[in-house]
């Protein structure tokens, strides 16, 4: 029973994190609506940590610190709207995604078992920031090599604010995130939540959710981060809020500390906003410079923290310059089976490849489909190149990884999908 | 009474319950506490036996490193013992997970092209002496004037075989009698999947060929601290 009241403050401690003003209108958008002001929240939020995952500060002492810091912050910008009326508002606007959150964390807290990579990687770099040392440490680690820390230190830092400290708890975030992902994709403004949405949403989360994306595998967070980077892209194509823009800086920094393959997919956002129509130019070329500016950071705090930089053994020139073309045929003809396969078991982007093929009749903007196109272009680029590149027997290689990299790259097709249901939707009511 | 089941999100929320087995889900916390959990997911004694682990690091204050070796094929182990902040390893103990005994025995599976294929062969290469022994009883030559062969190989990037031993009997040899061969792999350690192919031989549901090495770990040769089931925590002697 403890362990149900545990998941309900963790629940509650989450929540804090998205309504606390921690943007503090850092770029400043008119009109702006509860949910995108969420999401700005959650990834200031997550470059916040990500700063702070690098200081020599142990986690029990900046948990506590945190906590303290947004509890003040909710206070002092939501004391006065705080009343039985309000109160009773927002729990009728929030109680479904607060039992779809309660009702799958029961699923991770029942189930707990940890992934392969999890178990490798992830866990053991989650045990030193919960051990008290620091980001300099991982340098001890022997299977650190090329496995970026964020996701780990959000592991430890949320399993550390939770009562209990139990492990799961930091895994119970990502399930968090995903479904706020799910939520702001879905929904245009909380205060007015209709009733389809709500119930698309609960249809996604029923058929999206398996317990092996939270088993403490890194892909969910690509995933949700492309999800929200792709609606951002949309604010600033179609609703021109071309302030949004540092957001997506913002998340592709993330990226980059997340997974390995985290630095394609925030060259790919980089390029995405070079393509956008309604982004001025100066904009694009900031975000542009910002972006690559973190992707350089990366190698400096690696070298500053004395990491080794070349440490990703499958991936090295010699190997790229020797591959002869028949080589590369063979690679081809292998990779693409695997890849119809894996497509055509994920939701997502199967719909998006099939709304991609009939977009003359989705009635989703065009400017945004050329965005999803190029999109797609960029992300099936990758993936052929990431195996005909790698040193690794092939098909091992492909049974072991594509499955985990179609699902986050997937992630970007979230809105793209669920803008055509809404459509299909309320043109079929009417 | 059941006004509230009219509306769609509750009906919605009670599929996903169903969906992703809430209530037993629920039941599993509220019934066990997180070591037991882990106990009924990873195992006590079996599959991962982390329920093991955990017990001893307890039992025995473990919180350094220590060699692990898990003879079931489960994904890593080591996570559960590590301790980032020492990093000591402890090189006179050993615990051993699930021991099968001093022999493991290999099963052969078939692919189209008549050749087969040591089953777990690249999980066990390195928990084996490598010193093969196979046992072939009730076979036939097919052509009774020819030799019997038997080639163990390996397959590169391309699938291309290559030989990396053959062993040939003289015809009329020992015709539906009992064979043992004896063959060593060292040099092919890098490769993770070994072929094998009998030539010139009957291979039908009366044929059985049995696989075997040695363990290169001999539970004799260590001083038993703890023993559960099949989980051992031994120290060199």
């Amino acid at each position: 029973m403890i362990e149900i009241l545990n998941i309900l403050v963790i629940a509650l401690i989450f929540g804090l994190t998205l309504v606390a003003p921690i943007n503090l209108g850092i770029v400043k958008i008119k009109k702006l609506n509860i949910v995108n002001y969420a999401s700005f929240n959650l990834v200031i939020n997550l470059n916040i940590l990500l700063l702070v995952s690098f200081l020599p500060i142990k986690i029990a002492l900046v948990t506590k610190v945190y906590l303290f810091f947004y509890l003040i912050l909710f206070f002092k910008y939501y004391i006065k709207e705080l009343n039985f009326e309000n109160s009773k508002k927002i729990v009728r606007i929030i109680y479904p995604y607060v039992l779809i959150f309660l009702i799958l964390s029961t699923s991770i807290a029942s189930k707990l078992e940890l992934g392969w990579d999890a178990k490798y990687f992830y866990y053991i770099k989650m045990l030193y920031y919960d051990n008290g040392q620091f980001f300099s440490a991982l340098n001890e680690f022997d299977e650190n090599k090329w496995h970026p820390h964020f996701g780990s230190y959000l592991w430890a830092f949320f399993a550390n604010t939770s009562p209990l400290k139990l492990e799961y708890a930091g895994r119970l975030y990502y399930l968090f995130i995903c479904i706020f992902m799910f939520m702001f994709v879905t929904l245009k403004d909380l205060r007015r939540p209709e009733l389809a949405n709500t119930i698309i949403l609960l249809i996604i989360v029923s058929v999206f959710y398996q317990y092996q994306r939270f088993s403490g595998l890194q892909e969910i967070l690509i995933f949700v981060l492309l999800g929200i980077a792709s609606k951002y892209l949309y604010l600033i194509e179609i609703e021109k809020k071309k302030e949004v823009y540092l957001y997506v800086v913002f998340i592709a920094n993330i990226l980059v500390w997340v997974k390995s393959e985290g630095l394609i997919y925030s060259i790919i956002l980089a390029l995405l906003l070079i393509s956008l129509k309604n982004l001025p130019k100066h904009n694009k070329v900031i975000a542009f410079e910002l972006i690559i500016f973190s992707i350089l950071a990366k190698s400096i705090i690696h070298s500053f923290f004395e990491f080794n930089l070349n440490a990703q053994p499958h991936y090295n020139l010699e190997y790229i310059f020797s591959l002869k073309f028949n080589e590369i045929i063979f690679s081809v003809l292998n990779i693409t089976p695997w890849l119809l396969f894996y497509i055509s078991n994920n939701l997502f982007y199967l719909l998006g490849l099939f709304l991609l093929c009939i977009f003359k009749y989705s009635k989703i903007e065009k400017d945004y489909l050329k965005l999803i196109f190029i999109y797609l272009i960029l992300n099936i680029g990758f993936i052929y190149s990431a195996y005909i590149f790698r040193e690794m027997e092939l098909i091992l290689a492909i049974k072991t990884t594509l499955e985990r990299i179609v699902f986050s790259g997937s992630g970007f097709y979230v809105f793209f999908v669920l803008c055509y249901l809404k459509n299909y939707l309320s043109k079929y009511s009417k | 009474m059941f006004v509230f089941l009219r509306s769609p999100i509750v009906v919605m929320i009670l599929i996903l319950c169903v969906s992703t087995n809430f209530f037993k889900n629920l039941a599993n916390i509220y019934k066990y506490n997180i070591d037991q959990r882990i106990n009924n997911v990873y195992g006590y004694c079996s599959n991962s036996s982390i329920g093991y682990l955990n017990y001893l690091k307890k039992k025995y204050k473990i919180n350094h490193s220590q060699k692990i070796i898990n003879y079931k094929q489960t994904g890593p182990v080591k996570w559960a013992m590590t301790n980032t902040k020492n990093s000591f390893k402890n090189t006179d103990r050993l615990i051993l997970l699930n021991y099968p005994g001093e022999v493991i025995n290999f099963e052969l599976r078939e692919n189209n092209k008549k050749e087969y294929k040591l089953r777990n062969y690249k999980f066990f290469k390195y928990l084996i002496q490598n010193d093969f022994n196979i046992e072939i009883t009730n076979y036939s030559d097919i052509d009774k004037n020819k030799a019997f062969e038997l080639e163990i190989f390996i397959k590169d990037r391309y699938k291309n075989n290559k030989i990396i031993k053959k062993i040939s009997f003289p015809a009329n040899e020992s015709i539906n009698k009992k064979k043992i061969i004896n063959f060593q792999i060292i040099n092919y350690l890098s490769y993770d999947k070994i072929y094998l192919k009998f030539n010139n031989m009957i291979i039908d549901e009366n044929v059985l060929i049995k696989i075997s090495s040695i363990n290169k770990y001999l539970i004799k040769d260590y001083k038993i601290i703890n023993n559960e089931f099949n989980c051992y925590l031994l120290e060199y002697k």
